[in-house]
């Protein structure tokens, strides 16, 4: 036989003699056994040789992964993200140095892989932590979920935080957070943003926001019939400061006055947001020295020129500039909304022509684009002018008309009424003054002068020996709503030393209209100290007869429109007949004013009427002529005295 | 069912003899041979006058299961008969027209539907693409029909493999039988125990069934490297280290192995789908995984007809398996033989690859390496 394995030729030799020969029923199995020894090595030396090249070819993957893994790390490393590798768990597997960099995180934390004290140390920097934590519990329930958002920290930073899943093939291991410092880049879109809409030098908003601003409120104005007004400010002889002191110097003068208008307005503001809908004013610079505002809180057109006059008035105080005191001025035009204008362009171009104007007129003071605009607030500049004069001078006079009793005719009170004696057009009657006197905060002197005057004057007819009598002083709402009304009240009582049921403050329907819980303990707390109260032209309004219960009232005043057609109009008698039976059924006093013919007269006595007061028992008079009139009743009622 | 096996050799002709008078009874004639036996027609003749009802359904071989021994150079014949059961069955020839997908339709479509349990199939071992076969049929069965059976072989050679379905066996064929009746017991289960080693490496080029690149480099060429000296012997050394393909998608994995190879394309054909882009590795076999495999797939089918010896057993092995295990081949079948007892009728091949759902229930694949088992009773 040949081909026989080694081993078993050894073997053979070995253990049997070289001659013996196997016998011919062994043969078959011998060949067997040989071919089990030969086949045996070959599976061996297969096996060996795949596992010899297999480790051969694992050795060169793991070469090839080790070369991966290091461009992975230097890539990782070298990127200017903070990174975090964790797995389902929120175990820490792998991170950045940026990572731990841009999260300060304490080195003994990091090194000892500690998740929880690493979500610790995130949790205190932030802003928001319950949010980030929120959203992290969130991703642990969804590992597949990819998400992004923006993390914002206490010390001002901004981070963009991207998180996704770290997948094997298609199963989900783990989540990769990274983490991006975009503060500067935020800081920078934040200051373009400015740059956009705000003029660099004074941070007020530049033409591109004005008109954006103006348009807006145009749109509002349209659809709730609001008025504006634009005012558009020049600085006079601007060019010459800047060439004299210049451009630096110049630039400080505009951020000055920006700050002056801007401060001013604010006070506008603050002071019309208490009744109105809190409509911004904008102050905006549109290059140069040109600045403009918007005003929205407009009542009536000539309120502009209020806020015109308090711009103009603004310049009349020095600015400190660089150790200099430097006198400015400006001129201003206005145009106001709908009149002058319906759109952006048409307003701004039209304020510009008004500012030109008021140029011309030469400088530091203000114009409307419209005439008629202009004369109006020139009469009455002129008229507040020298209503300032008159309080100062004692241009006033107090006038005094009776009330009489409706059945006995005799004398129970009186009404002093304000005259003011004009150097130029004679004696005037309050409406044509006090409601100026009112817009203009005058109204408190004046008013404070009739309280005073009225109760003087009373004292002395008492001191005189004639029979007591109540007088009646018309009281301003905004008199009323001052804080210290009450005091002022007392203390004139305290210095003219008239008794308080001798004084009644007649209330005009309009401070009753809509009462609030100041104005019941404003009237109960004078009720309290004996003063009277009388509603001025009673029926006008609107009063609410709910209200009128609860209110500490002693007299209702029909207002003298509804005497006037007393005889002609059944429907104004009908009113004054309720007017009446109301007051009866509350216990009020009624006196009818404007009572010029026997037919009112008999007609009011009839309804029974408490008082009259009117032409056609006397005209308001002099403090004199009322002393004759007391006279005389003295004479024809002596027992009066007795 | 009764049962009768015999076996033919040339120096000892049929053993035991074939009997005289003509079995009429015998419905199914189960019949497993080298492929020059298979070749002679005279044998055929024979047993076609001693067999003359029965259907014939058999193929060429790369070694032939006799009860637990294990053959080459023999033919192999079962005859059975059913008390209940019957059979119904029919062949495709693979051309140019007729695909492998489309003959594994085609047998499908032949077979009457009604109360059909169950088709063994023998397929040609070498021009076919066994993945696109069974697709064939599985999509044009209804789901609750199994299916097993295998591919023919050719010995070591690898150059023809036949396949019979009644007339004489032919190249190129497929055949396949149905199994009807409410009484029979089927019970099936393949189990391969190869062990993956090395490298997992990605399929970079391959189309269909044949294979030319793994990571980017000639799979041929890593075959031959690994085989070192035997590479001489391809393609038949070449089922010493079978793949192990796993798809993207897939958790499982599937046992491939070569059947051709192509030096001038420098590719390789396996017995089914090598999809590009899935995952392969290398596998070895070890003696004792190996036959504890057949145990295995022999235990599972036992089990899934009720834990009883059947009457009969179809068992289907790799002769990947064969040839590394080669002396110790029988040891498998007796492992075999130790699970379902001594009653059961054993009969098979060593097959090209082997057709078979893993457990019983599941959905029929391809698989190489492998020790596929059908049993059957009407018990």
């Amino acid at each position: 036989m040949e081909n026989i394995h080694s081993l078993l030729k050894r073997q053979l030799k070995k253990l049997l003699s070289d001659s013996y020969s196997l016998p011919k029923e062994l043969q078959e199995i011998f060949k067997a056994i040989n071919n089990a020894y030969i086949q045996s090595d070959i599976d061996r030396n297969m096996l060996e040789r795949s596992l010899d090249l297999s480790s051969q070819e694992l050795l060169t993957t793991n070469t090839e992964l080790q070369k991966i893994l290091s461009l992975l790390n230097a890539t990782i490393e070298s990127t200017r993200d903070g990174i975090l590798v964790v797995d389902l768990t929120g175990k820490i597997i792998s991170f950045n140095t940026k990572f731990v960099d841009m999260w300060h995180i304490p080195s003994y934390i990091i090194n000892s892989r500690d998740d929880s004290a690493a979500l610790n140390c995130v949790l205190d920097q932030l802003s928001e932590p319950e949010i980030f934590i929120k959203k992290v519990q969130e991703l642990y329930a969804q590992p597949d979920a990819e998400s992004y958002d923006l993390l914002q920290f206490k010390d001002g930073r901004i981070f963009e935080r991207y998180s996704r899943p770290q997948r094997i093939e298609e199963k989900c291991v783990g989540r990769v957070w990274s983490f991006h410092d975009i503060t500067i880049q935020k800081r920078a879109e934040e200051q373009i943003a400015q740059m956009a809409y705000f003029d660099v030098l004074t941070n007020l908003p530049n033409r591109y926001l004005f008109k954006d601003r103006l348009n807006q409120a145009i749109l509002y104005a349209e659809k709730y019939k609001k008025l504006l007004a634009i005012i558009y400010l020049d600085l006079d002889e601007f060019k010459r400061v800047n060439d004299t002191f210049g451009h630096n110097f110049g630039d400080k003068i505009l951020q000055a006055v920006s700050d002056r208008l801007e401060k001013s307005i604010r006070k506008i503001d603050t002071l019309s947001r208490i009744e109105g809908e809190g409509l911004e004013t904008t102050v905006a610079r549109l290059g140069g020295d040109e600045f403009t505002i918007l005003l929205r809180e407009l009542k009536e057109n000539k309120d502009a020129s209020r806020v015109a006059q308090r711009i103009v008035d603004l310049f009349s105080q020095p600015f400190h500039i660089e150790n200099r005191l430097i006198f400015i001025t400006t001129s201003i035009g206005m145009a106001l909304y709908p009149n002058d204008g319906q759109d952006v362009d048409t307003l701004l171009k039209n304020a510009d022509t008004a500012m030109y104007h008021a140029k011309e007129k030469g400088r530091n003071h203000f114009q409307f684009f419209s005439e008629h605009m202009n004369i109006e607030v020139l009469e009455r500049f002129s008229m507040e002018n020298s209503l300032r004069n008159a309080a100062d001078k004692k241009d006033f006079q107090l006038y005094y008309q009776p009330q009489f009793d409706s059945s006995t005719g005799r004398i129970i009170g009186v009404e002093a009424l304000i005259r003011w004696m004009h150097p130029e057009k004679g004696m005037l009657l309050p409406d044509t003054f006090i409601p100026i006197s009112e817009d203009s905060g005058l109204i408190m002197p004046i008013g404070s002068w009739v309280l005073r005057t009225a109760c003087e004057q009373n004292k002395a007819w008492q001191i005189e020996g004639f029979p007591p009598i109540y007088v009646t002083v018309n009281i301003s709402g905004i008199q009323f709503r001052q804080k210290n009304f009450l005091e002022s009240v007392a203390q004139t009582l305290l210095d003219t030393g008239l008794e308080p049921q001798y004084l009644e403050l007649e209330l005009t329907e309009s401070i009753l209209m809509e009462p609030t819980e100041t104005t019941f303990n404003t009237l109960n707390e004078l009720k309290a100290t004996g003063v009277r109260i009388a509603i001025d032209d009673f029926g006008k309004g609107y009063s609410s007869l709910g209200y009128l219960k609860r209110l500490p009232i002693d007299t209702l005043k029909i207002d003298r429109s509804f005497v006037h057609d007393i005889i002609s109009n059944p429907d104004d008698r009908a009113i004054v007949r309720a007017i009446i039976s109301l007051a009866r059924s509350l216990n009020l006093k009624v006196i009818a004013e404007g009572v010029e013919t026997h037919e009112q007269l008999s007609y009011l006595q009839e309804q029974g009427t408490d008082g009259i007061q009117g032409f056609l028992l006397s005209e308001p008079i002099t403090p004199n002529s009322f002393t004759q009139l007391l006279k005389k009743e003295w004479q024809l009622h002596p027992h009066k005295f007795t | 069912m009764r049962i009768d096996q015999k076996i033919w050799t040339e120096e000892k002709g049929w053993l035991p003899e074939l009997s005289g008078r003509a079995d009429e009874t015998v419905h199914l004639l189960l019949f497993f041979g080298s492929t020059h036996i298979l070749r002679r027609r005279i044998l055929c003749e024979e047993i076609k006058k001693a067999y003359p009802n029965a259907h014939f359904f058999g193929c060429s071989t790369a070694g032939e299961i006799a009860g637990t021994q294990v053959t080459d150079n023999t033919f192999v014949m079962t005859a059975i008969s059913f008390e209940s059961a019957r059979i119904q069955g029919a062949k495709v020839e693979l051309s140019q027209t007729v695909d492998s997908y489309r003959a594994g339709q085609l047998l499908a479509q032949s077979l009457e539907t009604n109360g059909l349990r169950h088709v063994i199939v023998l397929s040609d071992g070498l021009c076919v693409n066994g993945s696109d076969l069974v697709r064939g049929l599985t999509e044009n069965l209804a789901s609750e029909v199994s299916i097993t059976g295998g591919l023919a072989g050719d010995g070591e050679r690898f150059e023809e493999t036949l396949v019979c379905w009644d007339g004489h066996p032919q190249n190129k064929t497929v055949a396949a039988v149905g199994l009807y009746g409410d009484k029979l017991r089927i019970g099936y289960a393949s189990q391969g125990d190869w062990d993956s080693f090395g490298p997992e490496r990605v399929i970079t080029k391959a189309k269909g069934n044949i294979l030319y690149e793994l990571d980017g480099k000639s799979a041929l060429d890593l075959y031959k490297l690994y085989l070192g000296e035997q590479a001489a012997g391809l393609p038949a050394t070449g089922l010493l280290f079978p793949l192990s393909i796993r798809t993207k998608d897939s958790q499982t994995s599937l046992v491939r192995t070569i059947l051709s190879v192509n030096e001038e394309e420098q590719s390789m054909t396996f017995a089914g789908d090598v999809p590009g882009g899935s995952y392969a590795r290398l596998m070895k076999a070890n003696f004792d995984r190996l036959i504890d495999g057949a145990i295995g797939a022999a235990t599972k089918s036992y089990e899934a007809i009720g834990s009883f010896s059947p009457e009969l057993a179809i068992l289907i092995s790799c002769v990947g398996r064969k040839m590394i295990l080669k002396q110790r081949t029988e040891e498998e079948i007796e492992g075999v033989r130790d699970i379902l007892g001594e009653k059961t009728v054993m009969t098979g091949f060593y097959s090209y690859g082997e057709l078979s759902p893993f457990n019983q229930g599941g959905i029929c694949a391809l698989h190489n390496q492998t020790m596929t088992i059908t049993v059957l009773s009407e018990k």
